[in-house]
């Protein structure tokens, strides 16, 4: 599915799902992301998703060195992201049930 | 762990950088951190098709940063973006030289050096021969000040290599890449002098006058019978006045009233009513710096009066009295 479109509403979301399972950095969150299907996503977006996030005092990060590279920026939510993320899930979960009955409606 | 990107990479993340320089500095040095970290996980051929072109990439960055009113710098921005990116380029051409250095397996020297020239620089911009003093650059004519200053560098050197250039070892580093580079063209600009110059300084002195030893005679004392010291006007046989320091010495060009450096010292010169030197007045005035720095005149000899009778009244002409060798030895 070409989900390039749906993404940029609820790239935000998507990012926010993914630290809440843990704190990773820049690359690990894009390659989360597409091993959870979202082949689509771009990662300059993923990067600039991020920065904004971060600017908007949403995340928390770290610098971790690292044997195999340069240091890393690890990302994690801190209690305001946590908060938008419980937000963005209920308006996704209420947006996606009103799509899943508009559909069904469709198919009958 | 510090990793040098290839050509390719560092480019890559140059342009990116370059077309981002506008926002904010810290949204860029998260945004270049981060791709950094990506790219070193790519293969060169990789890059393209896995992130875009740069321009593309920076293009969707700002879209999804939120910072599309930056995409429009004006002149200043731009000349800000020039200069961040020219300060890139250095930072990845000694990102690049350490990395060659650490090949070589001699990565210890290459701080060594960083350090080294930090201080380096130094003399060339204030001195004129900073490398002759190698390996201890003189600073304010001090070696051991060149010293301090290259072991306080060189410990600097080490700290900022030992973690990621962040923050203010970055431009501490930058500082250290910036001076290495000063000091090379300063240094190719003021090359040491050629070691021809100094053979040809030395044919000057084949002219002068020696003793019957072969050694050179620098300055003459003349004393009057009673054994005071007398000033007097030497000339030779053809009435040319008679001149004991290297011929340059007497170049007007070379004197600050009257005093022209020579040696360890200087030459200072009487001068006649109308500002001329007086080049064959003895004893000449030779000075020599002190320990503090200072020019002090140099003092006559120490050795003993020698006994000779004096001459006649009225024969200042004629050989003294007790020198009459010439008069024997005559036909």
């Amino acid at each position: 599915m070409d989900s390039t479109q749906l993404l940029k509403g609820v790239l935000d979301t998507a990012v926010l799902a993914v630290l809440n399972r843990g704190n990773t950095y820049g690359y690990g969150l894009v390659r989360q992301l597409r091993e959870a299907g979202l082949e689509e996503v771009g990662d300059a977006s993923v990067y600039g998703t991020l920065r904004r996030l971060f600017g908007g005092g949403y995340l928390t990060s770290e610098i971790v060195p690292s044997e195999e590279g340069p240091a890393r920026k690890y990302y994690g939510l801190n209690a305001s992201g946590r908060d938008m993320l419980e937000s963005s899930s209920k308006n996704w979960c209420e947006f996606a049930g009103v799509m899943n009955r508009l559909l069904e409606e469709e198919e009958a | 762990m510090n990793i040098t990107l290839s050509r390719t990479k560092a480019e890559y993340l140059e342009q990116v950088r370059s077309r981002l320089a506008d926002i904010p500095a810290d949204d860029l040095d998260d945004v270049v951190q981060d791709l950094e970290t990506h790219l070193v996980e790519l293969d060169d051929a990789e890059i393209e098709a896995e992130l875009g072109a740069p321009a593309e990439f920076a293009r969707e960055f700002r879209i999804s940063a939120g910072l599309e009113g930056h995409d429009r710098p004006g002149r200043l921005k731009e000349l800000r973006a020039a200069a961040k990116s020219f300060d890139g380029r250095i930072e990845n051409g000694a990102k690049q030289l350490a990395d060659l250095t650490r090949w070589r397996s001699i990565r210890p020297l290459w701080i060594w050096i960083r350090g080294w020239l930090l201080i380096g620089t130094w003399g060339v911009l204030y001195y004129e021969e900073p490398f002759r003093h190698f390996p201890v650059p003189s600073i304010g004519y001090s070696s051991l000040a060149g010293l301090v200053l290259v072991a306080i560098a060189t410990g600097l050197s080490v700290w900022l290599d030992r973690a990621p250039a962040t923050g203010r070892r970055r431009v501490g580093t930058r500082i250290f890449s910036v001076a290495a580079g000063v000091a090379v063209i300063a240094s190719l600009l003021n090359p040491l002098p050629d070691p021809r110059t100094q053979f040809i300084d030395s044919v000057d002195y084949i002219d002068r006058l020696t003793t019957s030893g072969g050694r050179i005679v620098e300055n003459i004392y003349a004393y009057d019978a009673a054994g005071n010291p007398v000033d007097v006007l030497l000339f030779d046989q053809d009435g040319e006045p008679l001149l004991t320091m290297p011929g340059w010495v007497y170049d007007e060009s070379q004197f600050d009233n009257g005093q022209v450096l020579y040696g360890e010292g200087a030459v200072r010169f009487l001068q006649d009513g109308a500002g001329r030197i007086i080049p064959n007045l003895y004893p000449l005035q030779i000075l020599r710096h002190d320990p503090m720095g200072a020019l002090q005149p140099v003092p006559p000899p120490s050795f003993g009066f020698p006994n000779v009778t004096a001459p006649a009244r009225g024969a200042q002409t004629s050989p003294p009295t007790t020198i009459t060798s010439e008069e024997d030895l005559s036909p």
